[in-house]
């Protein structure tokens, strides 16, 4: 039990120890990555502030993880409250198929929406972007309302429908106030992931990147590497920010449908 | 008196599977009918589609004179209690039980007396401020009747609403529903798998068994009259006893001998083999020296087992020289001796009370 | 009999659920399977500096699975992806058993939240730190060196497949833990007891009991982590070095550097065939044998 326990805190530390190293090296007065550190400085920030590409990243980033906060968040409702409340046929397998984009190499979505897009002569820009990372996070976005919608006794619904309302205003009376904190929490995410996503933003942004596309950019070049950390921090504090957020919605949601915890947002 | 609710043969089917098959009842206004059966025999089904949540297969159902085909649940005249409650979660009381009369655009003076006015009648006058989720089991029940009955609904519909709670809470919310009943005036449908609470409860009731009505009656004549050994079963506690009809109503009993039973004591008929069925309230196990009074049968017996329930005695016992067995409860009367298993007793009996089944 | 009716919604249930699924599913098929299509076409072209030739041909099947090149980078990815899963799950075990079993009721939520925020950060630059770590001149070798343990930096940390095994067993470590945890959840706590009741020590009403009931949870952080492991780009590409290079660089070099896309949709969809008859032949295996006891 102690011993499980001194594991576990030592395998939090490896889980931490990149996220720890982070800011040492941002706030680190030289261009050498390595230890010892030489002083405190915030020159790097300073930088990041006159960098006029990074700005345009930054834009393009905000805009495509707000649209695809959205859209996923929207068509997660559909997905959650489909699987959750109904049953038809075919459901294992067309539920599957929405949640697939979760296992698959992202290389592969990456690699096919690409090639389609080309084959159609479409140009790449922060649209064709959106249209990955919606793939990419409406699983994500349906696990974490599905948890919303199935702690919901079906009853209510039908409560409100026997004291006369009609199927819209009881689900605007009823369902939605009790999944609110769950469409927050779960646009937090999607923004969260999009925000972070790599991979199919350098293969779908064309001349639009996003901010981890920029950063990759970047990475070649050794003296730019304390302004890649200062950029790092900025984006690990903000993606904390919002992942606090989320759970704290999700908690909020749990309390109002006068539930008990699971564990997590997408158990 | 013209019925306020008309089942005329209500079919319902999911797939290939036949929850109601032809239901056909009458229910009258400000009656207390029930719906009992085991689980599985369509009494929640049938509830819900007097509620409009499953509208029947084929058949129709009337209320108040009009055809319930393709009324929604919220426009039709019936309100619902829950199994679950389904209180609003993210409302307080007070906005809970307001929740129907929104539609209705009452001025707020006139919807606060209304709720107040509920609130009182269930006895939860001064918790309309209280939250939702902080109500116990029993608060729960008051608040989804109070919400319900609000509406001034013509039926309430009641779906096993006191399964949820314990046994000592639900000896009091079951007379609390009657005066409640009475105090309204409407008509009480109410769904339950317990035949005390039935019994207790209701004008009517109608026990169900894969999809149809077995009997429709009062409680005392579907305990002393049932029409099925199904019924007689299911309701309250029976021995069956194989028999033999001989002609005319004589009977050729396992263990008891020869009685002798009118036409409406075999309520399918006579038929050559069959079973006697006999409450366990009908045999009476004489203490030593206790007379049998008049008219009464009498028979040697062993205790073969013996339940010991406080107020009453359990017996089940087998009549000498048989492998019949039959259950007898006594009265844990001051002086009354408890019999061993294994000790032999006299069992007095009288077969006007007993019924027959093919 | 309530639970019966309650799974029985009103009629039309099948239509109303089809309809509500529709457009995550429309949107799916459109930009997921339609794409995925497309790929499995290009990989029978061919491409002629510029321009796609459209017939039909098995000639990038031919050299994708003779090529020794190739070869030896789809099988160093599955080596890789095998034991990244292997060390993954093995390491995530203990810490879902730990948080499962041992943490209050109302601190799993914490535990768990905690364990998932590095997921959530920023992937790219967690593996460019693990970069840092590993480096000749990183804290790892500082410390070690520091302590007098080594003299040397360590030359087997970075650029090289154990690098990338690092790394990725670390970018992957929530997606192990949390199916364990559900699986440990769900698990009856008097099962364990009615075991010890029944006379086994702890550590055999584990391993009868506990370890027996969490395989499904296994399996699933197994294929979880396996799956898109295989077709990692950036870790190799920034702690593999020529030696830790994996198939999802090949596709892109394809694809970017060599302008030969239907290659690289060929070398795609190997690795894709390659990954999921795997994952079914190991679902199914483990079907079947639970299925027997």
């Amino acid at each position: 039990m102690t011993s499980l326990r001194l594991y576990t805190l030592l395998y939090l530390a490896f889980l931490y120890a990149p996220i720890v190293l982070l800011p040492l090296f941002a706030f680190n007065d030289g261009t050498v990555i390595a230890f010892p550190l030489r002083g405190f400085t915030t020159a790097w920030f300073a930088e990041l502030a006159q960098t006029e590409a990074l700005h345009e990243a930054a834009v393009n980033s905000l805009i495509i993880a707000g649209a695809t906060a959205g859209l996923a968040t929207s068509l997660g409702v559909f997905a959650a409250r489909a699987t959750s409340r109904y049953r038809f046929p075919g459901k294992a397998g067309v539920v599957g198929f929405i949640m697939l984009p979760l296992v698959l190499p992202e290389i592969i979505v990456a690699l096919s929406l690409l090639v389609i897009l080309l084959q159609l002569g479409l140009s790449l820009s922060i649209w064709t972007v959106v249209a990955g990372h919606v793939l990419l996070c409406v699983p994500f976005a349906t696990a974490i309302l599905s948890g919303a919608f199935a702690g919901l006794d079906p009853s209510l619904e039908e409560a409100a429908v026997d004291l006369g309302e009609g199927r819209l205003s009881s689900f605007r009376l009823v369902t939605l106030p009790l999944i609110w904190p769950g469409l927050i929490a779960s646009a937090l995410i999607c923004f969260t992931i999009s925000l972070d996503e790599f991979i199919i933003a350098f293969f779908l942004s064309g001349n639009d990147p996003t901010l981890p596309v920029y950063l990759w950019g970047q990475l070649r070049f050794p003296g730019r590497l304390p302004i890649v950390f200062a950029l790092g921090t900025i984006l690990v504090l903000a993606s904390i920010a919002l992942l606090i957020g989320a759970e704290v919605m999700r908690r909020r949601g749990l309390r109002r449908a006068g539930l008990s915890d699971r564990g997590g947002s997408l158990i | 008196m013209s019925p306020l609710i008309t089942l005329d043969a209500v079919e319902k089917s999911f797939g290939n599977y036949h929850a109601l098959r032809g239901i056909s009842a009458e229910i009258g206004a400000g009656e207390f009918f029930s719906l009992l059966g085991p689980s599985g025999c369509g009494k929640t089904t049938l509830l819900r589609a007097i509620a409009g949540f499953e509208p029947p297969s084929s058949g129709t159902i009337t209320i108040a004179g009009r055809d319930m085909a393709g009324v929604p649940p919220n426009k039709r005249p019936t309100n619902m209690v829950f199994q679950s409650y389904a209180i609003f979660p993210h409302l307080s009381v007070a906005e809970n039980v307001a929740f129907g009369l929104r539609r209705l655009g009452l001025n707020p003076d006139e919807r606060h007396r209304r709720v107040g006015e509920a609130l009182e009648m269930v006895g939860l006058g001064d918790l309309g401020a209280r939250a939702a989720h902080a109500l116990s089991g029993g608060q729960r029940q008051r608040v989804a009747l109070a919400r319900a009955l609000i509406l001034k609904p013509q039926v309430l519909l009641l779906d096993e609403p006191l399964s949820a709670l314990d046994k000592a809470l639900r000896g009091h919310m079951q007379a609390e529903l009657r005066r409640l009943q009475r105090q309204v005036g409407i008509t009480f449908i109410l769904v339950t798998h317990d035949q005390d609470e039935a019994l207790s409860m209701s004008d009517r009731i109608a026990v169900m068994f894969e999809g149809q009505i077995a009997q429709i009656a009062p409680p005392t004549e579907l305990y002393r009259r049932p029409k099925s050994r199904q019924v007689g079963a299911f309701v309250g506690r029976m021995s069956f006893v194989p028999a033999r009809h001989l002609g005319a109503g004589r009977c050729a009993v396992e263990g008891l001998g020869e009685v002798t039973l009118s036409e409406s004591q075999a309520p399918d008929g006579f038929d050559e083999t069959g079973v006697i069925a006999i409450r366990p309230e009908v045999l009476r196990v004489l203490a030593p020296g206790e007379g049998a009074g008049k008219g009464a049968h009498l028979t040697q017996a062993q205790v073969e087992e013996r339940a010991y329930g406080g107020e009453t005695t359990t017996y089940r016992l087998r009549p000498e020289g048989s492998d019949a067995v039959l259950e007898a409860v006594m009265r844990n009367a001051p002086g009354r001796p408890l019999h061993k298993p294994g000790a032999k007793v006299q069992l007095a009996w009288d077969p006007s009370a007993f019924l027959f089944f093919k | 009999m309530a639970s019966q009716s309650r799974i029985w919604r009103p009629d039309g249930e099948a239509k109303r659920g089809l309809t509500l699924v529709a457009p995550p599913f429309l949107y799916a098929l459109l930009l997921l399977a339609a794409p995925l299509a497309s790929i499995l076409l290009l990989s029978f072209w061919s491409q002629d500096f510029m321009t796609i030739e459209r017939d039909f041909q098995l000639g990038n099947y031919r050299e994708a699975l003779t090529d020794p090149l190739y070869r030896t980078l789809m099988l160093r990815s599955l080596r890789i992806a095998g034991l990244v899963t292997l060390i993954t799950v093995l390491l995530a075990f203990p810490i879902a058993y730990y948080v499962s079993f041992h943490v209050a009721p109302s601190r799993k939520s914490l535990w768990l939240f905690l364990i998932t925020i590095p997921f959530w950060t920023s992937y790219l630059i967690r593996v460019f730190l693990w970069r840092v770590i590993l480096a000749f001149d990183g804290p790892v070798n500082g410390s070690l060196m520091g302590l007098g343990l080594i003299d040397e930096p360590l030359p087997f940390l970075l650029y090289n497949a154990n690098a990338v095994i690092i790394t990725l067993a670390h970018a992957f470590a929530p997606f192990a833990i949390l199916p364990i945890f559900v699986s440990l959840e769900r698990i009856d706590r008097a099962l364990v007891e009615a075991a010890r009741d029944l006379g086994e020590s702890a550590a055999m009403a584990f391993l009868r009991v506990t370890l027996p009931l969490t395989a499904p949870g296994i399996l699933a952080a197994s294929l979880i982590v396996f799956i898109p492991t295989i077709g990692d780009y950036v870790t190799p590409r920034l702690v593999g070095g020529t030696q830790g290079t994996m198939i999802a660089n090949m596709i892109y070099a394809q694809i970017f550097d060599l302008n030969d896309r239907p290659m690289g949709a060929t070398l795609a969809v190997c690795a894709m065939t390659i990954v999921g008859s795997l994952a079914l032949a190991v679902t199914l295996l483990t079907r079947r044998w639970s299925l027997k006891r």
